[in-house]
């Protein structure tokens, strides 16, 4: 069995592992770390359910090696909320409904975070285009577009307030 | 889903790479973005002994225009062709292509280099490579050697990339006159990728008329091709709705057509021809 | 998932058929055959190490000649699993003289499912694979025929 030493930021907090080549990245995240917000929804690629950033870039975390992330910066649904208060995203999802059984919302909440950083102010389209990589069998996606358009608002209040 | 077990080595250059791709033989196979790969490792569709991660490799990434042509790195992710300002003014077919591929997390990941390599019966950049006349450059233990694009896709899976080489840079001669170039996909609602898209570059002459047309289809057949009979009936022609729709109405012919679940045979040479017409009308409606 | 075609093959019409439904030329021309062994009248226990390009994966299970009308047609039923999911496959292979009767035109109509996580990422790439894999078949049937030819003239 071929182990290899891993050395990674998470969340902002150091961490030094041992993990075999084949061990997917969210099976290290969820049953070696117990950072068990981020889900698994089909593990064939095709869900969101286990979107993570990495090096600042939304991924599957279930389409990628532990190994491969060596020497990585990683941000789960866990390092999103800074002091106890929620991040405007979340606070989004909050405000507009935009969950109801919750399965996939750490998911859709990672890619709307790399959505609005790489467009900060997207229209409806340009939201429903950035969440294809998603899938909710719950809300329809009408309120998880309002939770959007609520965050990218209340993100922007706070650049210009800054 | 667990894959078989495998070793894991990171390379830290092209002839590191290549080192290790020819100690291991058969049993290696090469991991860019893994988009295409990973998924075929925990199926057990694949079960190399060792991947020889290239994704550290920083020569391999960019974009670089010079002069005649832009160089693209093998390395180069689909958000990075999407994101490109540099190539929105000469191949805005690129940043077109580009968004239509799977979904923002797949184009964080996947790579331009990989995406040919694989030669996935459905990729989406073999067929922009082969109305773009791409050249593949190409290194193994015996140096480098550049491939054109119509020699480059060999058949389902298959790419002229053998065991124990690397593709590392593409370039894209840059076009010169009046050009247009667009692809139009029809994309599968689950899976994202093409269940046909069809790629187009149209050059005009002094009058309007099309001097030359390269014209290619993916998601029809094994692997991607030209549409050669539609690019002779576009030449001299001026590219009006009706002379266009006549020319993609040839589309098709030679092609061994996939059927599946999806989309039967009738069904995909029905759409090579909707989707030829259209993607060589945005083409003629955007020269410049 | 429909696979089909024909092929024009070395030989009159009884001996094709005769080589197309014979174990022996099946079990070395089904791909990465390492087992096929009858268990009832035209039933085989099959493993087959399968794949085209960088795919490849095991298929456990069964192969089934049935309805046979030698020399005429036979029907081909492949049911098991492979790399984790399942597969059926149901092929009717018809014959007919050619070339005034020295070949044979083969002609294959094939229909197939393959299910399991398979499906999710497999589906897409089973029908241009199965294709591949049948070709092979055909072209090693084939060298069969020939060899068979050769050396039943020698011995004649
Ligand atoms: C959910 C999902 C949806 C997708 N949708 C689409 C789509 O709509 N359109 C589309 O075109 N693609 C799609 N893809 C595939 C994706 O674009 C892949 O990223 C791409 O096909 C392969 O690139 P990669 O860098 O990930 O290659 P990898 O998976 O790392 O490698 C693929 C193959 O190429 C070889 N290889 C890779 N790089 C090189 C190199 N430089 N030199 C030699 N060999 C190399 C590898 O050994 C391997 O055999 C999708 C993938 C997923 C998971
Ligand atoms: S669990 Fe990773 S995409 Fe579904
Ligand atoms: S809220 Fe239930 S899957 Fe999205």
């Amino acid at each position: 069995m071929a182990t290899h030493p891993i050395s990674l930021t998470i969340n902002g907090k150091g961490q030094q592992s041992s993990v075999e080549s084949r061990r997917l990245l969210v099976h290290y995240l969820r049953d070696e770390l117990g950072l068990t917000g981020t889900h698994i929804g089909c593990e064939t690629s095709q869900c969101g359910a286990c979107t993570i950033m990495l090096n600042g870039s939304a991924v599957k975390s279930c389409t990628l090696f532990a190994v491969q992330a060596d020497g990585a910066e990683i941000m789960t649904i866990e390092g999103l909320a800074k002091d106890g208060e929620m991040h405007p995203i979340q606070e989004g999802f909050w405000e507009e409904h935009g969950l109801q059984c919750g399965f996939c919302t750490p998911g859709m909440i990672m890619s709307t975070y790399d959505l609005l950083q790489k467009n900060p102010n997207p229209d409806e389209h340009e939201i429903r285009h950035a969440l294809h990589g998603n899938l909710c069998r719950c809300t329809g996606y009408q309120h998880i577009v309002k939770s959007i358009q609520y965050a990218a608002n209340k993100m922007q209040g706070a650049t210009v307030a800054d | 889903m667990i894959p078989s077990e495998f070793d894991y080595v990171k390379a830290g250059s092209v002839q590191e790479a290549i080192g290790l791709l020819q100690q291991h033989g058969d049993d290696a196979k090469v991991l860019a973005g893994g988009h295409s790969l990973i998924p075929l490792l925990k199926l057990r569709l694949a079960s190399p002994a060792v991947l020889v991660d290239i994704s550290g490799i920083g020569d391999l990434r960019g974009i670089k225009s010079g002069g005649d042509k832009v160089t693209i790195g093998a390395l180069t992710t689909h958000n990075d062709l999407e994101q490109s300002a540099e190539l929105k003014g000469s191949f805005p077919i690129l940043s077109e292509a580009a968004t239509l591929i799977g979904d923002p997390m797949v184009r964080n990941r996947g790579t331009f280099g990989g995406s040919l390599a694989h030669a996935d019966p459905a990729g989406d950049w073999p067929a922009v490579a082969l109305a773009l006349g791409a050249q593949m450059h190409i290194t193994g233990s015996g140096g480098e050697r550049t491939v054109a694009a119509d020699d480059f896709f060999i058949d389902i899976l298959t790419s002229d990339v053998q065991p124990g080489e690397l593709l590392t840079s593409i370039d894209l001669p840059m076009p010169s006159g009046k050009v247009g170039m667009s692809y139009q996909k029809f994309s599968h609602p689950a899976s994202g990728y093409a269940v046909v898209g069809v790629a187009a570059m149209v050059t005009l002459d002094g009058s309007g008329n099309c001097s030359s047309a390269r014209v290619a289809v993916t998601g029809a057949g094994a692997k991607a091709v030209r549409l050669t009979s539609v690019e002779e009936a576009l030449v001299g022609k001026s590219l009006t709705e009706e002379n266009v729709a006549a020319a993609a109405g040839t589309a098709g012919e030679g092609i061994d057509y996939l059927g599946d679940i999806y989309a039967s045979e009738e069904y995909r040479a029905h759409l090579v021809k909707v989707f030829a017409k259209r993607a060589v009308l945005a083409a003629a409606g955007n020269v410049k | 998932m429909k696979v089909d075609g024909n092929v024009t093959m070395s030989g009159p019409q009884q001996v094709v058929y005769d080589t197309l439904s014979d174990p022996d030329a099946l079990r070395q021309c089904l791909p990465g055959c390492e087992k096929f062994d009858e268990v009832s009248p035209g039933r085989y226990e099959t493993v087959l190490k399968a794949g085209v390009a960088g795919i490849k994966g095991t298929f456990i299970g069964t192969v089934t000649l049935s309805d046979a009308k030698s020399p005429e047609s036979y029907t081909l039923t492949v049911e098991g699993s492979f790399s984790g999911g399942f597969v059926k496959g149901v092929g009717n292979i018809s014959l007919a003289p050619d070339g005034g009767g020295a070949k044979t035109k083969v002609t294959y109509v094939g229909d197939g499912q393959v299910g399991g996580p398979l499906a999710s990422v497999g589906q897409r790439l089973m029908a241009p694979a199965a294709r591949m894999v049948v070709n092979q078949f055909f072209r090693c049937m084939d060298g069969q025929l020939k060899s068979r030819q050769e050396t039943g003239a020698q011995v004649g």
